[in-house]
């Protein structure tokens, strides 16, 4: 079954943290006119943080050192600090460049914040996603725009 | 109007009740076969994207046909595109007829990518397929897909317009 937001969804972030909350519930997301998690069974738990995902995605307040750079110039820092994480330990996070994944893994929260560095930047488009792995599974994503030096 | 198997004629008359029968019904039947058909173009709206490792509807309602058969086979065409966001990504093609897929494993076309620079480019999806052993009355199909595994399968629908469509034959 599909549980569906009719906001038009980053298909790939979507996909990044709806497999965190479901795991092997879910074979994965589709985007059109509206924005799908695919759940493999009927299961009221799974539905229903199949939903959070959905509308808490976009949620989480990031803010960057800079947002648009050129190359060569100090590795710019992606925070957050929200009051939705102040209780986590560590936070989902996932790194496209041109759009495709260039890094992931989890970040520590200390002090109901945490921060990834974006190492020695190329000219292109990032996308950089923080996520939530537990609790309502809130996510939100900044862009960084390098440009050649 | 269902079909009924000609009768062969010998030495009687010939009735109206015969001809409507075996003459006006039975073409009355084939005509109405002939004009079955249901039709999909994607005209506008977001391009679709899928991340899914299995068969999913690839749009449920704009490429969802519903046809209404005289008990012959169907006929399924579809033209359009796809592209996986990886080099090494695939994309494969199935249809759900009455809300079942109809092949099994990778359904029947697909489209993998086998080399650096190979992803994110349009290629053409494009098929006729023969559905058998429906009876008569309304069938749905519905096109479906799914993904290789970390693998972003799209279609576009803004600058291309795939077609889907079905006739009974």
């Amino acid at each position: 079954m599909d549980i569906i937001s009719p906001e038009v969804l980053d298909a790939r972030l979507l996909d990044e943290v709806a497999r965190a909350a479901l795991g092997k519930a879910t074979c994965g997301v589709s985007v059109g006119s509206d924005s799908r998690i695919h759940l493999l069974a009927k299961n009221l738990p799974e539905q229903q943080r199949a939903s959070d995902v959905l509308m808490r995605f976009g949620l989480l307040r990031l803010t960057a050192s800079a947002e648009r750079l050129k190359a060569g110039t100090a590795d710019p820092v992606i925070r957050c600090r929200d009051e939705l994480i102040a209780a986590d330990e560590r936070l989902g996070y996932l790194v496209l460049r041109a759009g495709e994944a260039l890094m992931k893994g989890s970040l520590d929260i200390r002090n109901g914040e945490c921060s990834l560095t974006l190492p020695q930047p190329i000219a292109a488009q990032y996308t950089v996603f923080f996520y939530r792995n537990r609790g309502n599974y809130a996510s939100g994503a900044l862009e960084i725009n390098v440009e050649r030096a | 109007m269902a079909w009924t198997t000609p009768k062969t004629w010998s030495s009687e008359p010939l009735t109206s009740i015969d001809l409507n029968t075996y003459v006006r019904d039975n073409q009355n039947h084939l005509k109405d076969r002939l004009d079955a058909s249901a039709n999909r173009i994607i005209s506008s709206g977001a391009a679709l994207l899928t991340t899914a490792n299995a068969f999913v509807d690839v749009d449920a309602t704009k490429l969802a046909l519903t046809l209404t058969t005289h008990g012959g086979d169907v006929l399924l065409g579809f033209t359009g595109t796809a592209q996986n966001s990886l080099n090494s990504g695939a994309v494969y093609f199935n249809v759900a007829v009455d809300g079942t897929d109809y092949i099994a494993d990778e359904g029947f076309i697909g489209l993998k990518g086998a080399y650096s620079g190979d992803n994110n480019r349009i290629k053409p999806i494009s098929f006729v397929l023969l559905i058998s052993g429906l009876s008569a009355g309304s069938h749905s199909f519905i096109l479906r897909w799914k993904a290789s595994a970390r693998n972003t399968a799209s279609m576009d629908v803004v600058n291309l317009h795939p077609q889907f469509w079905a006739k009974e034959v």
